[in-house]
């Protein structure tokens, strides 16, 4: 096969990752030519600082979406592992250390939680992870009830990038390089794919369910855990709410990166797509003054747009 | 094979009995296997087989008897179990990811792994091209399992199923997708398994195929074993004999006396690609025409095609000698047509919803004023029907899924006829309801055929299908093979056009 024959062939299996990525170009190319702030390097900088905890829980949200359920304690579990930090990181002899494993576990603790209860009592994870958001959510305000706490400059300047090291790209590229390998190459992966497939050919190949969905349930918890952590080295203070919009922002962009609800199809490449749209459109409307209102509604409407194409683009195939 | 009689039994079930609620499917089942060997298993549909090869596979335990392996007693508790002792069974209902490539589905769950863990597609590629050179199947590995054909995912299904080297395979009906063709090209790859010392278990419907590739025959009938025979030894006329045979009872009312040339309905040429061609037949007012043929020959899609469940591609439906375009179940309904569904618990009923809803929900247009129920009108309407039908209720809003599954049919039933339908179409009525129930719904049947209703009647149940029907319309690949009425229709003709010979 020559060359060009792999390339076009390559290009129309992935068509609809390469339109997604179109659509961003697009979108960037508009952006600029409405703001010419937008296409600044200090504005493409922000951007991608910005960008990374809105990686990590599209990829959890992914994650929970292609194995055929739908997490909606992320938000929650951001919140929670941001107003930990905020509260243990400070004051305590041995510096940042405890905020971050609390955090880290509690994210773990949580997905585990929902893990156990959607496999073990054989309930629907919306509905599970509605009621667990709430729990969590509720943990969050108990422990810090008003915004406030501090997050050590040091640890926030290492983590926000601040010190001449990129590593919000870092992290970035380290997260995406690490899923992608989960989800391509190993039988975890493999296996995550075919349960969101077809449950009953997952099982009759020997699949085992439940512990995969378990394991998907934490990462998902782990990774929301590290969005609440990157979030808190930006503000330097903890706030309880702050992850009251991220289940659904979390949605959205899987979703927009062309990963259904229902399971089985998805992938994280697409989903960085995703979140640099939503960022971007959102990045427009602050500068250009639009009140933050208005970024609900097309919150919203953004979600319903992509459901409707994934929607229409299933139809049309079978 | 010269001494192949004389191999040892390799899998042997005794007095196996399984039941799903109040339905055995079967019923003190004796079934052994020699090494090396085709065994065929042949039955009629609802007999068992399918049953018997999901207990072999470990899907669902047995109720009672037991499983020999060898000689030795075992006991699968999942399809792992049923794996690791060396069963590979190639379902009918195919098992395959349509959004996974070809060898990702092979390797499910087996993938060779390389050094770091990680899945070795290397490896994979070559562990595929050696099973396929083998065995002479020819698969893009890489095509995306919901681009292929059907044929070709259910060589995929038989090639995930050999990569595990199985002593035993078990192939549940795996022609029925393919054509003459392809099932030869199955055939040769049956004979090779079986060269290399491995046990076939084969489930088909084809006749031709049991005499052509298979050493010995166990006959399953109405969940009880009959018969195994040697297949040198038998004809395929005996065959039929031994699935079919039973006396026929006396619950069916006597048939329709009067002979009417008046077609009231109509089927000219009905073509569904892939499923059904050419299809025409008429039925003329009174009439029960019965619709028969082995799962899969394309009567769902006819009964679809009829309630405007399907879209008809060519051909078309007239009632009265008025062609009727059919685009939707409220068309068809619209057009005189009600359809009884075969599932009524989740087709036919609202369970949660009382019996006047239910009743009353297809014919709600006629009991409308501007969007408005009158529910004078609609109770009027549920108490004629609960009468009529003789429905047992304590009232018009008893909860559907508090009846029995005798009435509750009859309220499906209630509710196509509330429409006042010139045809109705039943799909499987009977199944699940008990004799007594059985009799009422056969003698309603003929009565409302009697009162000019055009009957058209799909049953698995060739028993019912000979009782009630005044003639059956047999489908065999999509196609009609036979026309059968008066002495015509028997147990064994129907067999006969519907095993394609």
């Amino acid at each position: 096969m020559s060359i060009g024959a792999t390339l076009s062939k390559l290009f129309f299996k992935r068509v609809q990752l390469v339109m997604v990525y179109l659509f961003l170009l697009v979108l960037i190319l508009i952006s600029g030519f409405l703001n010419r702030r937008f296409l600044s390097l200090e504005n493409f900088s922000n951007l991608l600082s910005s960008a990374v905890p809105y990686l990590l829980i599209a990829f959890a949200q992914t994650i929970i979406l292609i194995v055929g359920g739908i997490d909606l304690s992320v938000g929650s579990i951001v919140s929670l592992s941001n107003v930990l930090c905020a509260r243990f990181m400070g004051n305590t002899p041995f510096g940042f250390i405890p905020g971050l494993v609390l955090a880290l576990a509690a994210g773990a603790a949580a997905g585990f939680a929902n893990g156990i209860i959607i496999t073990r009592g054989r309930l629907q994870p919306i509905i599970v992870t509605l009621s667990s958001s709430s729990i969590i959510a509720g943990l969050a305000l108990a422990i810090l009830p008003v915004p406030g706490g501090v997050i050590p400059s040091g640890f926030a300047r290492i983590v926000n990038g601040s010190m001449d090291v990129p590593v919000p790209l870092m992290a970035g590229i380290f997260f995406t390089v690490f899923l992608w390998i989960v989800l391509n190459m190993t039988k975890f992966g493999r296996s995550v794919y075919a349960i969101g497939g077809s449950e009953n050919a997952a099982y009759s190949s020997g699949v085992a369910i439940d512990r995969i969905k378990m394991i998907s349930y934490i990462i998902s918890g782990l990774l929301s855990a590290f969005a609440g952590i990157y979030i808190s080295s930006q503000i330097y203070s903890g706030d309880p709410l702050l992850g009251a919009n991220m289940s659904l922002v979390s949605i959205t962009t899987a979703v927009l990166g062309g990963t259904i609800l229902g399971g089985g199809k998805g992938n994280i490449i697409g989903s960085i797509a995703g979140v640099f749209i939503f960022i971007i459109i959102n990045n427009v409307l602050n500068l250009t003054g639009v009140s933050s209102f208005y970024q609900f509604i097309l919150q919203g409407s953004l979600l319903i747009f992509a459901l409707t194409i994934g929607s229409l683009r299933i139809r049309r195939r079978y | 094979m010269r001494n192949r009689v004389e191999q040892p039994i390799l899998i042997e079930m005794r007095n196996i009995s399984k039941s799903f609620g109040p339905v055995k499917a079967l019923d003190m089942v004796n079934f052994s296997c020699r090494k090396g060997e085709i065994h065929v298993l042949v039955g009629e549909n609802g007999a068992g087989k399918s049953t018997m090869l999901k207990i072999i596979s470990g899907i669902f335990p047995p109720d009672s008897g037991t499983i020999h392996i060898d000689g030795t007693p075992i006991c699968f508790r999942n399809p792992q179990d049923a794996q690791r002792a060396g069963i590979g069974m190639v379902f009918q209902e195919l098992t395959l990811l349509p959004e996974l490539t070809v060898s990702q589905n092979i390797f499910l769950h087996h993938e060779p792994l390389n050094r770091l863990g990680l899945i070795d597609g290397k490896a994979m590629r070559r562990q595929l091209e050696e099973l396929m050179s083998t065995y002479q199947i020819t698969v893009d590995a890489e095509e995306l399992v919901g681009d292929l054909s059907l044929d070709k995912k259910q060589l995929v299904e038989i090639l995930k199923v050999l990569f595990k080297n199985p002593n035993l395979i078990i192939l549940d009906e795996p022609t029925s997708a393919l054509n003459t063709e392809e099932v030869s090209k199955l055939h040769s790859v049956i004979k090779m398994l079986q060269q290399d010392g491995k046990t076939v278990i084969y489930i088909s419907h084809r006749l031709s195929e049991v005499f052509s590739i298979g050493h010995r025959a166990t006959v399953l009938k109405d969940g009880r074993y009959v018969t195994t025979c040697e297949i040198s030894e038998t004809s395929p006329h005996e065959l039929v004999r031994l699935m079919v045979g039973r006396p026929l009872q006396n619950i069916f009312p006597p048939k329709c006396s009067r002979t009417t040339i008046e077609r009231v309905f109509e089927v000219s040429h009905l073509s569904v690609a892939q499923k059904l061609h050419d299809i025409s037949f008429y039925a003329c007012r009174g009439e029960i025409v019965g619709i028969a043929g082995l799962q899969g020959h394309g009567q769902t899609e006819l009964l679809n095609c009829i309630a405007g469940l399907r879209k008809i591609e060519k051909g078309n439906i007239s009632i009265k000698s008025r062609d009727v375009r059919i685009r939707s179940s409220k068309g068809a309904i619209r057009a005189g047509i009600a359809f009884i569904p075969e599932d009524r618990k989740t087709q036919g009923l609202l369970l949660n919803l009382p019996i006047r809803q239910n009743i009353s929900l297809a014919s709600l247009y006629l009991l409308q004023f501007m969007g408005f129920i009158r529910t004078r009108k609609e109770g009027a309407l549920v108490r004629h029907m609960i009468q009529t039908l003789s429905i047992k209720t304590a009232n018009t809003s008893q909860l559907a899924r508090e009846l029995s599954g005798g009435n509750q049919q009859k309220v499906v039933l209630a509710k196509g006829l509330s429409s006042s339908p010139r045809v109705v179409v039943f799909s499987e009525p009977t199944r699940g309801i008990d004799v007594e129930a059985k009799h009422d719904f056969y003698k309603l049947m003929r009565k409302y055929a009697e009162d000019g209703i055009v009957v058209i009647l799909y049953s698995s149940d060739l028993m019912e299908l000979i009782g009630m029907s005044d003639k059956v319309i047999v489908l065999y690949e999509g196609r009609i093979t036979g026309v059968l009425d008066g002495e015509n229709l028997n147990e064994e003709s129907i067999m006969r056009c519907a095993v394609g010979i």
